[in-house]
């Protein structure tokens, strides 16, 4: 994914622009409710740089998946700007993925593996250099010998993989996932965590995901973002300082990691308290 | 269970059958069952051999089953383009559901005076008296699938790009071929009931037509043989359907539920 490595100049320029993938600048959401609207998201404001792994955590109703469609423009903020390499957000921008936590709803069950993984493929090239992509894509996430399959022939984690394929496919410079491995068993998780490791060391690419699970805010990422209170807001922000290379067992046991994971902890308590 | 269990396991489904035919056949003989046009199953049999023999039924057949086919062919595609505009286009959906909704109930036989004497006594009638009726359940279920399409499906179309009509091509109308063809199996036992209705009232043709041929002219053993074939040819429709429908839905729910867990 040369996109996100090369960057595209911004319009507002500057060295240290070209380093930020996402700007969101207090940003707030209502969404239709029964009466009138309901505030989700109030006074929203953080930076994803390009190639960052972003966790965001937070307890249920904190507006964590409406965060995350905020950024994948499938959402229009109420108040406040999101941008994404200095182009505000209008509608999903090509350049971005997305991997959806229910897999039986987001995978088309009449077409095979590798026609999922094609089909954001097939308006824009060739066939071809689309069974290339989507070859590589599903070796990728080690599915090579599935693709003639069916999605309903897969277990959860291979349909997740699917679903990575397919976003690795388009060759987009950021991937947003929500709660991509929430419906998953301990092992496949852990398993598919590396994966998408794996994914993004290969390419570079900047992910924002969204989780319930503190251990794999932590494990998987370079910042974690805690959302508190109704509406949501950012209630803090802490940087995991882990090593690039990430181990299930040694990465776990490391000072850090516990100092991250106790810090996380508070602060999710606290938005405890204040809601 | 072993081997020889099984056939014995398929069978049971003609044991209700094959004691109603037997007690029927003793107890028209026996002199119990004695209405003045009630024949015999062997009587019965001897009728349908007849009819075979003598070309009549297979002529009638055809004429019925044509007529069928095409109603059913017809109504599929009418009912799935109408089902997929309403349920795409949620203004048509709330000026004209009302309507459907009072059409479809009006029973297609209650029209057949009126499309005799507007239109006269042509198999063109009577297909379309099939069409009308067959339609319905195909409108109602295209259109139910339609807003049965997850709504993540339509997320995953926005965010891979996909146009509107893309979004239709690609998503939306592959996610509706199963709500479709639940209807097409009603529709073509639908067309069918009307089609042999239609030729009772209107027509001296198909199986319908002989069948009132033959109790006007009061020949009982040629009426039940044909109140037989009828109900074959409705018995194997619907097995056969069921069979189509499996076959062109590999992944239907039945099966889906064995590998996603």
């Amino acid at each position: 994914m040369s996109g996100a490595l090369t960057g595209k100049s911004a319009e507002a320029g500057g060295a240290q622009d070209d380093a930020i993938a996402y700007r969101v600048d207090r940003v707030g959401v209502r969404l239709p409710a029964a009466v009138s609207s309901r505030p989700v998201l109030r006074d929203v404001t953080f930076d994803v740089a390009r190639g960052e792994i972003v966790g965001v955590v937070g307890r249920s109703g904190t507006g964590k998946t409406t965060l995350l469609r905020l950024l994948a423009g499938l959402l229009g903020a109420s108040a406040g700007t999101v941008t994404l390499d200095g182009v505000p957000i209008e509608g999903p921008p090509a350049t971005v993925a997305m991997v959806f936590q229910d897999y039986h709803n987001a995978l088309l069950p009449w077409r095979t593996v590798a026609r999922n993984v094609a089909i954001g493929l097939e308006h824009r090239i060739g066939q071809e250099e689309r069974c290339r992509r989507v070859e590589q894509a599903l070796r990728m996430v080690d599915l090579q010998d599935r693709g003639a399959d069916y999605p309903w022939r897969l277990s959860g984690g291979m349909a997740q993989r699917v679903q990575i394929a397919r976003a690795l496919a388009l060759e987009a410079d950021v991937l947003l996932m929500d709660e991509p491995f929430g419906a998953l068993d301990a092992m496949t998780k852990a398993s598919l965590q590396d994966v998408l490791l794996g994914v993004h060391r290969a390419t570079g690419a900047t992910i924002v995901f969204v989780t319930h699970d503190v251990d794999e805010a932590i494990y998987l990422s370079d910042r974690v973002l805690v959302l508190a209170g109704t509406p949501g807001t950012i209630s803090a922000t802490v940087p995991t300082g882990l090593p690039t290379r990430r181990d299930q067992l040694t990465t776990r046991e490391l000072p850090c990691y516990l100092q991250v994971r106790h810090a996380l902890g508070q602060a999710l308590r606290a938005g405890d308290d204040g809601g | 269970m072993t081997a020889a269990e099984l056939p014995l396991r398929r069978g049971r489904g003609w044991i209700v059958p094959v004691v109603t035919v037997v007690a029927w056949q003793m107890l028209v003989e026996t002199g119990v069952l004695a209405f003045r046009f009630l024949p015999a199953p062997d009587q019965v049999a001897r009728a349908v051999l007849q009819v075979v023999r003598s070309g009549a039924l297979a002529a009638d057949l055809l004429h019925t089953t044509a007529i069928t086919v095409l109603a059913a062919m017809i109504a599929l595609a009418l009912g799935g383009v109408l089902g997929l505009g309403f349920g795409l286009l949620p203004r048509l959906r709330r000026n004209a559901m009302a309507s459907v909704d009072v059409l479809r109930t009006i029973p297609a036989v209650a029209l057949m005076p009126i499309a005799l004497l507007t239109f006269g006594p042509a198999p063109s009638t009577e297909l379309m008296l099939a069409v009308w009726a067959a339609q319905w359940p195909v409108v109602v279920s295209t259109a139910a699938g339609v807003r049965n399409v997850p709504d993540r499906l339509y997320d995953v179309a926005r965010m891979l790009q996909l146009s509107r009509t893309a979004t239709i091509r690609k998503i939306v109308i592959p996610a509706v071929v199963p709500s479709w063809l639940a209807g097409a199996r009603l529709a073509t036992i639908i067309a069918l009931h009307v089609t042999i209705t239609a030729e009772m009232v209107m027509a001296p043709a198909g199986l319908g037509g002989a069948l009132v041929q033959a109790m006007q002219a009061l020949n009982v053993e040629r009426m039940w043989a044909y109140a037989v074939v009828c109900g074959i040819v409705g018995a194997s429709a619907n097995a056969g359907l069921r069979r189509l429908v499996a076959a062109a839905l590999p992944g239907s729910p039945v099966d889906r539920s064995v590998g996603a867990r």
